[in-house]
Formats: structure tokens, sequence, C-alpha cells
């Protein structure tokens, strides 16, 4: 178990991990991991959802301690001491923000180590700063804004920047690209060959996305069930070999889709004419009965504000929705549901789940009222249809009274989804149905909305995953700031770099530069 | 068979300290059980267990109320007292034979009350705390304007002979904390407002998003707080034949212990009214104990307090330990 890295016999590696082994409660999540980290390492640390990387990661940095084996920074041991380890130089930048949003971006980036002057803090030091980090970074922002004005992206470069403003020797990134757009993360990538280059920084950068792990990374371990399944030297495995390493065998995911022949797609289910609210400015989208209606736009773009219109969770302020072609003014969540109109919303922890609940409960509850005429629950139909959700969904492990937090995200996502089915809906509204899951839920979710598409269901698939979205969708409308900006057909133009000229086109009205 | 021995014990020992972990609240009140049969001689008659429950009663069935409101997510009704007084008052207004209809009035002030503080909750999105501080400062309020804040004596002994009346020995207010009881639980098990009741508890937003109508479960929730305190007042009005203003003082903490110790967590998930009985019950057994043992009031106060922090905090220590 040895990293392939160009490691002389004499120089000390920064970090060393020997047998680590972590439970939560009766559930293991690493077992026996040992890991070598060497200065100027470029290493990644990759896996399906749940494979035990982010505990890896909490582990080396004191977030949390090993139960077993140890873990050393230099000569330094870290028992589940983040103080220690920020001490000996380690930085992380988490997968969740850890920015205050009402703080303004001086305040969080000096969080922690505030500069003071005779026990008062130095204004003027914090925002020199915090200049320095948003230098570092290429934004435009004023120090002083509030960080709940900011947008994703923006959020996540700040945090990147107030981990790489102290110097680390070691850094770790876990899912740093999540939010960025494709030239937010090159620009985030030129700042980790300059930090290396500069002050020889070692990363560690956890992802489950390949193309990332390539471009960054050197040499890579790969988790599947908290096991270390194989240390591997990039520039000699390919990607077909680093899956079947993250899976255990082959996973056979949906390259490309052949949309329902347009002669044989059914009447309009949703049309939306001028569509105005919270965030959205004039939408006229519709969507025929077998259809798969791509949703392209950047994080913010008002995509799924353009949801939760469609299915009454926020209120319209102009504009026309009608579904199977009935206008419908006054939508809520239970309105909707009876017009036939299901949502697996984005936030599947917000808005997708009870998380304290189990997962059976969480399978039915979309299909209460119909499993309870008069008031009355029926318990063996509710019991009967939580386990054929869970069934059918191919939830891992099939369990309806497991908690639904001791899922992974691939398999807290299959129950979002699956358990619209029983209500048997005509409109399928998806918000990023595959962020944040393995390949193998991606691969069944894929086929499932292959599948309704081709029973008669109307799909409105709103994706940042533009692979997903050009493979899965039969056409796309694409939005920013609220606004339409495009559509495209399958055919010419249906590439990467058309929806994204498109996601960046000035809207109505706005004045920019290119 | 050694070897199949050796396996059977533990994998049967696992599951006890699961089941045990699971059931922390209903360990503990075994255990009080036990020490006080073991260690002091007046603890373990029936005339004692009784008075246990009879003097609890009270309390348990604004608890019973206030698990409504903990299951649904919404923390606390903290406008109880004022509606205990509400409803004793009431309960007490009543000349001659009337005490029916005066019960019945009670009940639907409280259920008003309740409503109100749904309401406020649910529609306006006020905080809880801040929601039915304030509209139980509003019926203590209309109360004290209405009453000046005399003592209110019963004209009438209908009340008085319900609540204070026996069924084969066990007080009437047992039998009707028993019936709260089961009936929330059936309600909780049986029904579809239970199933949306847990759901909202859980992730309300979640819950709307599957159809769940949330804010009306809410409503719904804080209006059985209401009436289930409401009855708590007509409960104290009966036994003690009169009510000042102050009555139901301490009822809406005392409720929330009982509810908490019990071990419906205040974030949801797990909940069940049964938890709310046990918890009323070693609220009421510490009591008695330390009654018998003859501890000034305020060591009482000082165990009371160290248990229900103690309690919650192993709670929590061993539910984290599943995730």
């Amino acid at each position: 178990m040895t990293v392939p890295a160009d490691l002389g016999p004499d120089v000390a590696p920064l970090a060393v991990m020997t047998a680590v082994g972590k439970s939560y409660g009766p559930n293991r999540v690493l077992h026996d991991v040992s890991l070598t980290l060497a200065p100027r390492c470029r290493h990644a640390i990759t896996g399906e959802n749940g494979a035990g990387k982010s505990t890896l990661i909490k582990i080396l940095s004191g977030g949390v301690s090993a139960d077993e084996g140890t873990v050393f920074l230099g000569d330094v041991e870290v028992k589940g001491d983040s103080l220690v380890a920020r001490a000996a130089g380690v930085a992380v930048v988490h997968q969740h923000l850890s920015l205050v949003p009402t703080l303004s971006v001086e305040e969080n980036v000096v969080l922690g180590q505030t500069p003071t002057l005779a026990g008062f803090v130095s204004r003027r030091r914090m925002r020199a700063r915090a200049r320095e980090v948003l230098d570092l970074l290429g934004l435009k922002i004023d120090p002083r804004t509030i960080v709940s004005e900011l947008s994703f992206a923006e959020r996540q470069l700040i945090e990147i920047g107030k981990a790489v403003i102290v110097e680390p020797k070691l850094l770790l990134l876990d899912e740093p690209t999540a939010v960025l757009t494709p030239a937010e993360t090159d620009r985030l990538f030129a700042l980790l060959d300059r930090l290396q280059d500069e002050r020889g920084t070692g990363l560690v950068y956890i992802s489950h996305r390949l193309a990332e792990i390539y471009r960054v990374c050197r040499t890579a371990t790969v988790l599947r069930d908290g096991h270390q399944i194989a240390d591997v030297d990039l520039s000699t495995t390919g990607s077909d070999e680093l899956i079947r390493h993250m899976v255990g065998r082959e996973v056979d995911l949906l390259t490309s889709r052949t949309p329902v022949a347009e002669a044989d797609l059914g009447p309009v289910v949703l049309e939306t004419r001028d569509l105005r609210g919270p965030g959205v400015h004039g939408l006229s989208v519709s969507v025929r009965a077998g259809e798969v209606v791509g949703v392209g736009g950047l994080v913010g773009a008002g995509r799924s504000e353009f949801a939760a219109l469609l299915f009454g969770m926020a209120r319209r302020t102009g504009g026309e929705i009608r579904i199977e072609d009935v206008p419908r003014s006054r939508l809520s969540p239970a309105a909707a549901m009876r017009h036939g109109v299901a949502l697996v919303p984005e936030d599947r922890h917000r808005l997708g789940l009870a998380l304290s609940l189990s997962t059976g409960a969480n399978a039915v509850a979309p299909s209460l009222r119909r499993l309870s005429p008069g008031g009355k629950l029926r318990r063996g139909r509710v019991r009967q249809l939580a386990a054929e959700v869970l069934q059918s969904a191919d939830v891992r492990p099939p369990d309806p009274t497991a908690t639904a937090s001791s899922l992974s995200g691939g398999n807290q996502q299959k129950i979002v989804l699956g358990r619209w089915l029983p209500t048997t809906p005509r409109l399928l509204i998806l918000d990023e149905p595959t962020a944040g899951v393995d390949i193998e839920a991606k691969s069944t979710i894929h086929r499932r909305i292959d599948e309704l598409a081709r029973e008669g269901v109307g799909i409105l698939l709103i994706s940042s995953d533009l692979p997903e979205l050009l493979t899965m969708a039969d056409r796309l409308v694409i939005m920013r700031e609220g606004f339409l900006t495009g559509s495209l057909e399958r055919g010419d133009g249906w590439t990467e770099e058309e929806v994204i000229r498109l996601a960046t086109r000035p809207v109505p009205g706005a004045t920019e530069a290119a | 068979m050694a070897a199949v021995a050796e396996r059977v014990i533990p994998g049967r020992g696992a599951a006890v300290s699961t089941w045990a972990r699971a059931n922390i609240p209903l360990v503990l009140l075994v255990v009080l059980v036990v020490v006080g049969t073991l260690f002091i001689d007046e603890f373990p008659s029936s005339d004692n267990f009784v008075d246990i429950l009879q003097s609890q009663s009270f309390m348990g069935v604004a608890a019973v109320g206030m698990t409504f409101v903990v299951i649904a997510g919404r923390f606390v009704d903290l406008s109880m007292p004022a509606t205990i007084a509400v409803g004793a008052y009431l309960a007490l207004s009543v000349h001659g034979d009337l005490w029916g209809t005066a019960g019945a009035v009670a009940l639907l002030a409280g259920l008003t009350i309740g409503l109100f503080n749904g309401l406020g909750v649910a529609v306006l999105r006020i905080n809880p705390v801040i929601a039915t501080l304030g509209v139980g400062s509003i019926a203590s309020g209309l109360l004290l304007n209405k009453t000046g804040g005399a003592l209110s004596r019963s004209h009438s002994d209908g009340i008085a002979n319900l609540v204070s009346g026996r069924v084969a020995g066990v007080p009437n207010t047992v039998i009707i904390l028993l019936g709260l009881v089961a009936a929330g639980q059936l309600l909780l098990v049986y029904t579809r407002f239970g199933s949306y009741l847990r759901l909202t508890g859980a992730n309300d937003e979640a819950a709307a998003a599957a159809g769940v109508p949330t804010r009306l479960v809410t409503i719904v929730a804080f209006g059985f707080a209401g009436v289930a305190a409401a009855v708590t007042g007509i409960m104290i009005a009966g036994f003690a034949d009169q009510a000042d203003i102050a009555v139901g003082t301490g009822f809406e903490f005392d409720a929330l212990i009982a509810v908490v110790i019990g071990g419906t967590p205040l974030a949801g998930g797990r909940c069940s009214f049964a938890r709310t009985l046990v918890g009323v019950a070693i609220v009421g057994t510490m009591n008695n104990m330390m009654l018998l043992l003859g501890l000034p009031t305020s060591s009482q106060l000082l165990v009371k307090g160290l248990v229900f922090i103690a309690i919650v905090i192993t709670d929590r220590l061993f539910s984290r330990a599943e995730v």
C-alpha cells in the first residue's frame, strides 16, 4: 500500500496515515487505510458517495479522530485535533460551505484569526488580508459585502481563498468544483498549479469527477465502502480502470438516448406563457407527453426558482401556467400533485427527505392521501407500497425501517425520485437529479427517466451536468438570471460549447462587458 | 454446541442493548421503581402508585397536548399557563346544572387559543416561542380584565364530582390522562393526520414538497395543545373547587420536561404519546420518592434539573451513535 510518489529516500513525507479505521456507531466507514503524502504531492482520493472520502479528509485534518491507526503530519501526531493539524500546515476546503452567511467577506476570511491591535479588531489589517485573498482569486468584490449576497460560486471561491491564504503545506480540497462554472473551475485549477509551483504546496483532491482528477492529480487512492481498493499512478491508469475500482464492476452508463419520435409524442402537458415570479422573468416553455425538455444554465440562473413556481412552492406574479391545457392560477404543492405534477428537488436534504424518519415513511409520503381513505391509514397498504417503492427504485438496502439519514446520497435520491412513480405523474420536474450521486445511482436514474418518457410522462430536466443534458434531453432551453437566453434542438450545435455560450449570453436589458 | 451458544448469546445481548438504548426512559422508570421498592418502605403500595399517577395527571394531560406541538417540530406551547387558567375560570363560571356547557365553553376557549397560536406560527411564520408567549399574554390579559384577578370559587358540583370520582379505585383524572394518551397514540399511528404530523415535524419543507398541508397540520397540533391545556384547567378547577389567575404557572415547563424525558426529541423523528406517559411517570415517581425521603424543595428542584439534563445528554449520545 505505498503510494507511487516521487519520494526520494531522504525526503520526509508531509503526512503518513497508518492502518486508520473509523466507525460511526455500528457503521464502519473506514477500514485499515494507509496513505503517505510526499511534499508537492498531487493526490486524488476518489470513490463513490459513501465510500469514506470525506471521513478520511476529516481524520487527516483533525476534524474527527480515528478509532484505529495513527496519523502523523511530519512528526506531529494528529489525534482528532484540528488546531494541531492547522499548526502543522494543513488547510481544508470543505464540501459544505463553512462561511458565515451573515458576516462580511473580510470578517469571514479572517474568521478564527481575527487580527487585533491592543485587543481591538484591526479593520485595516482585516481588509488588507481580504483584498489579498480576492486578488489571488481574481474576484472583483468589495470585501465589506455580506456573504449571503454572493453567488454560491463566489462563496466557494472565497472558501478556497481562505484556505490558501494561510500558506498551507498541505491543501485538502473536498469536491471544490460542485458549484463552479467551467471558467471558474479552470481558474481554480490554474491557482492550484501556481500554488504548487511557487510555494510547493501539496494537494489532496477529493472528487468523483474523473476529468478533474486527471487534470489536477498524478496519483490516486480509490476507496470503496471504506476499504482502500487501489493506489494508482494516473499517468498509467485509464478512467475505465478507475471506475472499475470505484464501483467494483463495470457500470453501463447511458451514453446516448433516442428521444421518443415526434409523431409519437402526446399532447402538451405543460405550457408556461411569459411566466414571472421570484427570480423568473417571463418564461415561455412547453413540454409534451413523452418529451424530455432539458433546462440548462449556470448555478443561479433561476432554474430551481422556475421549478418552484411550477410546483406551487413560490408565488407567481405574472404570466400563465397551463397544465394539460388548463390554466392553473393558484398552485400549491398539493394542488400541483392533484394536477399530475411531481418535483424532485435539487436540495435533497432540505426539500427532499425527512432524514430522521424511516425510508419507508419517506417513500410513501406523496401517496399518503391515496392510502388513507377517510383519514384512516391503511397500514398494510402503506407497508406494501413502501416495500415496492424501495424495491423498484433499487434502493440499497431495501429496508423500509432504516433511518433515511443512514443511506448514501445516491440511495436517498433514488427514493426521492422513485416515490413519485406510484402517484403516476404526467409531468415530472427533475432538478439536478444526479447531483452528488454515485455513478451507479446515476445510471439507474437515467434509465428510469428514459423509461418514464417512453411511458408518456412529460419531463422537465434541470441539470448543470452538460453531458447529462445532452444525452438525456430531446431539446434544451437555456436560462440566465431568470430569462430565457436560447433553445437548442438536437443536430448541429448540440454541444457543450453552445450550451455554455447561450448560458453566458447577455440577458435582455443587461449591459455588461464580455 | 458451544460455538452455537457463543454466537447466540452475544446476538441476544446486542438486541437487548439496542432495545435498551432506544428505550432509555422506560429503563430509567423501571430502575426508579425497583430502587424505590427496595429502599423506601412506603413506596411500593398500590395506593402510592395511584397517588403518583393522580398527582401527575393534571400536568400529564397538558403534556399530551405539548407532545402534539413537539412532534410537529414547533418546540413548545408557552401559552399553556394562560390556557389552563382560562379553562379553569370558565369551568367554574357557571351556576347550577349547566356544568356540561361550562366544560364545553372551556374546551372551546382552549381550542381558540390554540388556533391563534397555530395561525401565528404557521401562517404569520412567527417563532413558536414568541407566538405562544404573545398569545398567552393576551389571553391572560383578557382573563385578568374580566375577573380582576379575583379567586373564583365553584358554584356547582358537577365538574367536581366528575374530576374527583373514581372507577374501580382508579381516579377519573388518571382515566382521562390514559384516555388522551391512547387517543393521541391512535391518531399518530393509524391516521393520515398522524403521518402528516411526523413528516411536518421531521422536515416541514420536505413535507410540503411531498404535498403535506404543513400549515394546517401545525394549526391543528396547536389546537390540540390548547384543548389539552383547557382540560387540565377544568380538572384543576374541579379538583380544587377554585382557581386563580396563576393556577397554570409552571405547567408548560413541567409538561415539556415530561415530553423530553419521555424521549420525544425536539427535532422530530422518534415520537409517541406512550413515551410522554413514561416521561410523566418518571417525573411523578421521582417527585414521590423525594417527598417520601423528606428532601427539601430546594434539593428536589436540583435533582429534577440534573436528571432532566442527564437524560437528554444520554439520549443524544446514544442516538448520535446510530446515525
